[in-house]
């Protein structure tokens, strides 16, 4: 065997260019695939990121919410239902909303908006919300105030301290009514949460929608210690509130986010198969070559008594090292760029950053890191290489030794 | 007993829909020690005779005995492990593999044989000092001359031990002075081991060597003579 | 003759010749068949857009584009649209109460974009009464009527003969409601638009919000054809130029209304450049590969060629020729099976249905019709030339190092 791979090794030196041009090809097959998977991922997870951040890995309502999102379907909170979930060992935190459209009105202008009501403390322990305060102040827990988005503020022309009537749907056919000042105006990365979205403290809502009996919500979101631990986190907490709650994870919430990923990623990977097979093709063709060079040489070894099975192990590991030079080579050029953008992804400026706004991303090229993608690129470039050696294998097992002799 | 014997051989090809009778009933008997030339005008069939002693070619009838082996009983893989151990083999030229030295060259059948390390480094090194190019042990073909390449080739096909040695028109790329140098080498290899050489060529020089000068024309022996050498 | 000379080299290495017309043609195809696909998708939803949402011109007061207050009507609107629909190009013209209101159900509510229109003028506008799923589009003898998207009826739990409660502000400021009777469901391709559009009649609207009769916010047109757009905004500039220089009111193309569709429908060309110089750029290894290889086997010749007198240059352009057939071949065999998969797919349509979800989520519909684009054949056989010229120069250079005495020992 060490004597194959010292003369398969040695052919490849031989012709040095022809080596460097061939594993050329892989290096930039490589280097392209895993820029672009990377950049993929990338905003794959950003997108997801936001998404989980803003709704949960997982959320509680009563049963039937989710298909009719009525405020009828809100349940009241007990305690019971918060220590079932503090109980359990995978729950990091878990969020009470209570959600309802109201009309918020301002002089003039009106305005269709989602109130969410939500603990301020907890609120803003997982996403940050005082932090995106640009005016004004952030939430207390008992606070009368509301925040509005930036876009909305500007719209209703309204400024902090001036008061914002809300009119809408309450809990059981009653009307929601309430005048409330502005305390805080946030700006956070999407156009359209700027927009639509009033925040309130939970205590506040729950006046706001029905008056009359405490804990009223619409939703528990539930965030997870170990995202990958979904399935069982949601059966688990199903099994535990039993059949008068409903447990829905971030994926059917997404559904429409995630399929729009699902498109990208298979359009991605079609034009990645289209150069792999582009590259297979230049690798075939050196392979191909380089076996009619030798065909001589070949017929010899036969002759002499070399059983063509050891030809055909030369001619793979040949192949076989030019595809794993290449694949390395590739490696060490695009790692340490990745590793950088991942670090410093690439801002986004200018009308593409308002499309990105628009479906709730922020406006940079991020780059992933994940493991996967460099597994499998790898694996399928060798593969694709190792189908290219498929022609001298065939070759080498069938020609006719006296023919080869002759040309 | 014969180590080769060849019994009312014929070959016939088909290749170009007009079929070529290139063998028309040949027998041949060939002893250890030999150093036989066969020889005849392009066409006699003299390449093919020597393809199918050395095993590479089977005959359309007849039969081929190596050692009262039927060769037309071997499959294709048995053949090829028939070869690595019993026939030695000196083509014109392109014998060496381009990437491997000298030594490494020699050494390369005993590795197909499974000889191990240190005895096939010693077999090898004898050799190349036998065929005298000992110097040029960790040289590449590239940087040897015709006729070294030759002489390696020579000390690689003694290195498989083989039953005889099969060397088709071997000095037909030599000058005339590495033409003499390497069929005297062969002659002492001959004399020395007892080593069976089977030439084919229309060198003069070489037939003025040989032992035993056997003859085809149209693919039939026209004559089989011996010399006192 | 040099020509010829190149042309018959092609074929004398068959296989070899083979494989790189081979690996040539599949690059192209992937590039021009990608590049149909995703013209196609962007086509789509431009034409949608301007179908069902924008239309093709949009005219405003000023002062509404900023406040997007409803008192900000346009001035003289009836006698505008009179002038407009005297232009040959202009299919319909619509006159629009456009409102912000909150639509509430018995159970649920959303935010929403009440438009007030004159059914027979808006059917000239927009294609939307064409995607009525259930029930039908709003008729003038209806009383109160509706039309809701599929998005928003499953969202408040309505649907055909229940009532959807809108709530609003008026002209002067106050708080006002009213109740309408959904008469139908639309559904276009675009779930956003779906779940935030709502079309009455005007003069019901305008008596909710008590608005003056015979004015609105917006007018819209459509064209016959959507690539005289701008042309016609140029032409309606000049019409009411005194109105647009008061800034009374303001013309604008679709793509001014929905920059959005044009970057996108930009980046997308982009990427298919991208993507057809990529592909190239993997091709150029596989191009010069094999030259340098075809030009090794045969250095003998080139040494008798030299010798008979040859010169270097001859030879060099002999290579490059040789390339650049090689190259052409295989492309123009690429192009010609793309060009038949593009025609095919934009005859039938390509089904995208299995991710119809997320591609209505964005805005597109599973269905798509390739673009045939003939500017970007064109520039991607200029490129092929291009790239095998480049290809070509190490091989042809190599051969020119050859000197004649040395290239014929080597035969020997």
């Amino acid at each position: 065997m060490n004597t194959l791979i010292k003369i398969a090794w040695r052919s490849l030196w031989r012709n040095r260019r022809r080596t460097i041009l061939t594993a050329s090809t892989v290096v930039f097959a490589m280097v392209l695939a895993l820029f672009m998977r990377s950049m993929q991922f990338g905003s794959y997870n950003q997108m997801i990121q936001a998404g989980v951040n803003q709704v949960g890995d997982l959320q509680v309502h009563d049963t039937g919410y989710w298909a009719n999102q009525s405020i009828d379907r809100a349940f009241f909170y007990n305690n019971e239902l918060g220590d079932s979930l503090k109980s359990l060992p995978f729950v990091k935190s878990f969020l009470p909303k209570l959600e309802t459209f109201s009309l918020a009105s301002y002089g003039t202008q009106t305005k269709g908006v989602l109130v969410t009501g939500t603990d301020p403390i907890l609120e803003t322990k997982q996403t940050n919300l005082a932090g995106k305060i640009i005016k004004g102040k952030y939430l207390t827990s008992d606070d009368n105030g509301v925040l509005i988005g930036d876009k909305l503020a500007e719209f209703l022309k309204i400024s902090i301290g001036d008061s914002l009537v809300l009119i809408g749907q309450g809990y059981q056919g009653i009307t929601a009514y309430g005048i409330f000042p502005i305390k805080g105006i946030f700006h956070l990365p999407s156009l359209e949460m700027n927009s639509q979205l009033i925040y309130m403290s939970l205590q506040n809502t729950q006046e706001f929608v029905y008056p009359y009996r405490e804990g009223l919500l619409t939703g528990i979101s539930v965030f997870l210690k170990d995202p990958s631990q979904l399935e069982q986190a949601k059966q688990q907490i199903q099994t535990k509130l039993g059949k008068n709650y409903e447990v829905i994870s971030w994926k059917t919430i997404l559904s429409d986010m995630l399929q729009t990923i699902e498109v990208d990623n298979v359009s991605g990977q079609i034009m990645l198969m289209i150069l792999y097979i582009i590259a297979a093709f230049g690798i075939f063709s050196t392979v191909l070559m380089m076996t009619m060079e030798k065909r001589k040489q070949y017929a010899v070894m036969v002759s002499i008594g070399m059983q063509r099975t050891k030809l055909i192990m030369v001619s793979i590991v040949e192949t076989f090292i030019v595809a794993i030079i290449g694949v390395i080579v590739g490696l060490i050029i695009i790692t340490p760029i990745l590793i950088y953008l991942n670090m410093n992804p690439i801002p986004i400026t200018g009308d593409m950053a308002q499309m990105y706004l628009e479906f709730n991303i922020e406006p940079v090229i991020p780059f992933s890191l994940q493991p996967g993608i460099f597994i499998y690129q790898t694996l399928i470039i060798l593969g694709l290489s190792l189908l290219s050696a498929l022609y001298p294998i065939i070759y080498l097992a069938r020609f006719n030794v006296l023919n080869a002799f002759r040309h | 007993m014969s180590i080769i014997k060849a019994e009312g051989i014929y070959k016939t090809y088909n290749e170009t829909n007009v079929p070529v009778n290139a063998l028309n009933g040949v027998d041949l008997k060939i002893e250890q020690g030999e150093f036989t030339a066969i020889v005849g005008p392009s066409g006699s069939g003299k390449t093919t005779l020597l393809n199918i002693i050395g095993g590479l070619d089977l005959p359309t009838k007849g039969n081929i005995f190596i050692e009262n082996t039927n060769l037309n009983e071997l499959s294709s893989r048995q053949l090829i492990d028939f070869r690595l151990r019993h026939i030695g083999f000196v083509f014109q030229a392109y014998n060496l593999i381009p990437v491997l030295t000298a030594k490494e060259n020699t050494e390369f059948i005993m590795v197909l044989q499974k000889v191990p390390k240190k005895e096939r480094e010693q077999k090898a090194m004898e050799l190349l000092n036998a065929v005298g190019i000992g110097d040029k042990a960790d040289h590449r073909p590239g940087q040897l001359s015709g006729g070294q390449q030759q002489r390696v080739a020579v000390a690689r096909a003694l290195a498989s031990q083989p039953r005889y040695i099969i060397a088709d028109e071997p000095t037909a790329n030599l000058d005339s002075r590495s033409t003499h140098e390497l069929l005297d080498m062969m002659a002492e290899m001959n004399k020395k081991y007892n080593t069976t050489f089977i030439f084919s060529t229309h060198d003069q020089r070489v037939m003025d060597k040989a032992k035993r000068i056997v003859t085809l024309d149209d693919g039939k022996i026209t004559s089989d003579e011996t010399f006192q050498r | 003759m040099l020509t010829s000379i190149a042309w018959r080299n092609l074929w004398r290495n068959k296989l070899r010749s083979s494989v790189i017309f081979a690996s040539i043609a599949i690059g192209i195809i992937g590039a021009v068949v990608t590049d149909g696909f995703m013209a196609g998708m962007t086509d789509q939803r431009a034409n949608s857009a301007i179908a069902n949402e924008v239309s093709n011109i949009q005219i405003h007061n000023p002062k509404y584009l900023l406040n997007q207050e409803i008192k900000y009507t346009i001035p003289d609107a009836k006698e505008i649209m009179k002038k407009i629909e005297t232009i040959p190009e202009v299919k319909g013209v619509s006159l629009r109460l456009k409102v912000n209101a909150m639509a509430a159900s018995a159970n649920a509510g959303a935010g929403i974009n009440l438009y007030g229109v004159q059914p027979d003028a808006e059917r000239k506008v927009s294609a939307l009464h064409n995607h009525i799923i259930q029930g039908t589009y709003l008729a003038n003898n209806q009383k109160l009527p509706a039309v809701i998207g599929e998005k928003l009826s499953k969202k408040l739990n309505i649907g055909l003969g229940d009532k959807i409660i809108v709530t609003m502000t008026d002209t002067t400021g106050t708080i006002t409601s009213g109740a309408f009777n959904i008469v139908g469901i639309y559904k276009t391709s675009n779930n956003n638009f779906d779940e935030s559009h709502v079309f009455v009649k005007r003069s019901d609207l305008a008596k909710l919000v008590n608005y003056p009769a015979n004015t609105g916010d917006e007018i819209a047109i459509l064209l016959n054809n959507n690539e005289i757009t701008n042309k016609v905004v140029k032409q309606l500039d000049k019409m009411f130029a005194p109105m647009v220089k008061q800034k009374a009111i303001i013309i604008q193309s679709w793509e001014q209304i929905e920059p959005l569709i044009k970057s996108m429908i930009d980046m997308m060309n982009y990427f298919s450049y991208l993507f057809l110089l990529i592909i190239l750029a993997a091709l150029a290894f596989a191009i010069i590969n094999t030259m340098l290889m075809a030009v090794m086997e045969r250095t003998r010749e080139f040494g008798m060629l030299m010798a008979l007198g040859m010169n270097k240059r001859k030879v060099f352009s002999m290579i490059l020729l040789e390339t650049v057939f090689l190259s052409i071949i295989g492309a123009l065999v690429g192009l010609g099976i793309s060009i038949l998969i593009v025609q095919h797919y934009a005859t039938y349509g390509f089904d995208l249905s299995v991710v119809s979800s997320g591609m209505n989520y964005i805005g597109y519909s599973s269905n798509i019709f390739f673009r045939v684009n003939s500017e970007f054949y064109f520039t991607s056989m200029i490129l092929v030339v291009i790239i095998a010229l480049i290809s070509g120069i190490s091989p042809a250079l190599k051969a020119l190092k050859l000197q004649p005495a040395t290239a014929i020992r080597e035969s020997n």
